[in-house]
């Protein structure tokens, strides 16, 4: 019964995102970009791509941020296209998607008023996606209670900073926490919200956002080390979902150096494939393409559960994973320009190829 | 009395220490060159794995200044640069009314290092040795939870600054070296002195 409702409510706006899957860049693409010699010429390959109307006027020589905000203001445009032509319940979906957004627009602006930076340089430097009516007041914000009390209260946002009302001032040290925090009560409302929208939603979002919490563990894990953060805040930060949740979480939050994570995650079936022939400086990329880090098998593994959520129909989960793919590809992009501006050629195959 | 004129031996041996500086250059050049192109590719590793928006200059703290500065004293010895190291410490407050504020915010939640909440009065008090965990750590501006690739890249960029003092040190010395025997060749009337 659902596909038959489902056509009705979405099936336009599937067709929109299945057509711009099958824009993304594809491999031989990908060798020609690798096989460019300067900026120009990957502007040049990159003109055979849905990128092109936004790098034509840019002037050269390119750099690599500009290529990245470029690349990002197409994900911008097409994501606006589907938000701006859905309905409920498809709307709200949508907007999900894009509370991680005005998470990181948050930090960006309470950080950035921490140190003084000009507001209005600031705004312009937030993430389009995550843009909300209160924002710019973000400014004059100087506790978390004033944070919330006067800005984030009528935001989306609002459910998710409970958990950090006990933080008293901004420092860099409570930002942190905040930030995952808020990430952390993001992840865990979005799986329970996609667990309400029933079948097959809910199982192929689950297995994706299972797997975020998963990184996003892994990650707050090998970040942490040798930093103030203490074992007790850092186990406060790990998503209540996933694999990991809660025996392994409980384990990797006493840990002190990446063999006793490699050691932990080599436990679970998955993680124990994904780990072969990572070496202790996992943290490090590859070279060239052939010793792939911990983080590039985590990048691997996130495009492969993105790309068979495809593989059914009648779904809302194609919309999430179609905005991962694109992020993922603007990292691959972005990464080549990288070596090919600092000449490591050598390097430039350490992308994550998706077709 | 008139000073001595340079001999031949004279002017070979500075012709030797100007070999020997650009030998030593050329090493430092490739060692630092070296160390750099590293210390970019890590930032770039850094920027891929936190999102090239977490990695940027617009996380910049407004009241940044420079952490270590090079000493030249023109007048008694121009050609000698010293690197003077701040503390990590020191990188962010300029009047006394933001020292204090930075002091409040960050006394809300020290956690670990009794050195946090001290703002030491001496600006030119020297530090035992800059961690990177440090409480205004530059790397701090990009959050709490860095990944190790943007630690590898400061480390990296720490560690050529020497080299790369030193290297603009020895431009100096062999424009000097140059200079003199230069002169030393014209007064000892040598065709192609030039």
């Amino acid at each position: 019964m659902n596909e038959i409702y489902f056509n009705a409510d979405a099936g336009y706006l599937e067709g929109i995102v299945r057509g711009y899957r099958d824009g993304l860049i594809t491999l031989p693409q990908y060798l020609n970009l690798t096989q460019c010699e300067t900026m120009d010429d990957l502007k040049l390959q990159l003109a055979t791509t849905d990128y092109a109307s936004f790098l034509q006027n840019e002037p050269s020589p390119m750099s690599t941020s500009t290529l990245s905000a470029r690349c990002t203001d197409a994900l911008v445009a097409e994501f606006q296209y589907l938000q701006q032509n859905a309905a409920e319940p498809i709307s709200k979906f949508l907007d999900f998607i894009t509370y991680g957004f005005m998470i990181d627009n948050v930090i960006l602006l309470i950080t950035g008023t921490l140190h003084e930076r000009d507001t209005h340089d600031l705004l312009e430097k937030c993430h389009p996606l995550g843009f909300f009516d209160t924002m710019p007041a973000l400014c004059v914000a100087t506790t978390v209670q004033d944070l919330y009390s006067t800005v984030l209260v009528d935001s989306p946002l609002a459910g998710y900073f409970r958990e950090c009302l006990s933080a008293e001032d901004l420092n860099e040290l409570n930002i942190e926490i905040i930030r995952n925090t808020l990430h952390k009560a993001y992840l865990e409302d979005f799986y329970t919200y996609c667990q309400g929208l029933g079948e097959p939603t809910a199982s192929i979002m689950a297995e994706i956002l299972m797997f975020e919490a998963d990184r996003r563990t892994v990650n707050i894990t090998i970040n942490s080390f040798g930093t103030e953060l203490s074992k007790d805040d850092r186990a406060k930060l790990y998503p209540r979902l996933g694999s990991m949740y809660p025996e392994a979480q409980t384990r990797l939050a006493r840990v002190d150096d990446m063999d006793q994570v490699k050691a932990i995650l080599e436990q679970y079936g998955d993680y124990k494939t994904m780990l072969s022939g990572v070496g202790t400086g996992a943290s490090s990329g590859g070279a060239g393409g052939d010793d792939m880090s911990l983080e590039d098998r985590f990048f691997a593994r996130e495009v492969q559960l993105n790309k068979d959520s495809f593989e059914q129909q009648f779904h809302y989960g194609v919309f999430y994973s179609w905005l991962r793919l694109k992020e993922q590809e603007i990292r691959n992009v972005v990464w080549v320009a990288e070596c090919i501006s600092q000449q490591q050629k050598d390097k430039i195959n350490n992308y994550t190829p998706i077709y | 009395m008139r000073a001595r004129e340079p001999s031949r031996q004279d002017v070979d041996c500075q012709l030797f220490e100007l070999l020997d500086c650009l030998a030593e250059y050329q090493q430092l050049r490739s060692s630092s060159g070296g160390l750099l192109r590293q210390a970019f590719f890590d930032l770039a590793l850094a920027k891929r794995a936190a999102g090239y928006r977490w990695i940027s200059p617009d996380l910049y703290s407004g009241r940044a200044r420079a952490n270590s500065t090079v000493a030249i004293d023109e007048t008694t010895s121009p050609n000698d640069m010293q690197v003077v190291r701040g503390s990590v410490g020191r990188v962010e407050h300029t009047s006394e009314t933001s020292e204090c504020d930075f002091v409040r915010r960050r006394r809300g939640r020290g956690s670990q290092g009794s050195d946090q909440a001290e703002i030491p009065e001496d600006d030119d008090e020297k530090p035992t040795e800059p961690e990177p965990a440090a409480a205004n750590d530059p790397l701090l501006w990009f959050g709490m939870l860095t990944p190790p690739q943007l630690k590898d890249a400061q480390r990296g960029f720490a560690s050529s600054l020497d080299q790369l003092v030193r290297l603009a040190q020895l431009t100096r010395i062999m424009a000097a070296k140059q200079q003199d025997i230069q002169a030393a060749l014209a007064a000892l009337s040598v065709p192609n002195a030039s």
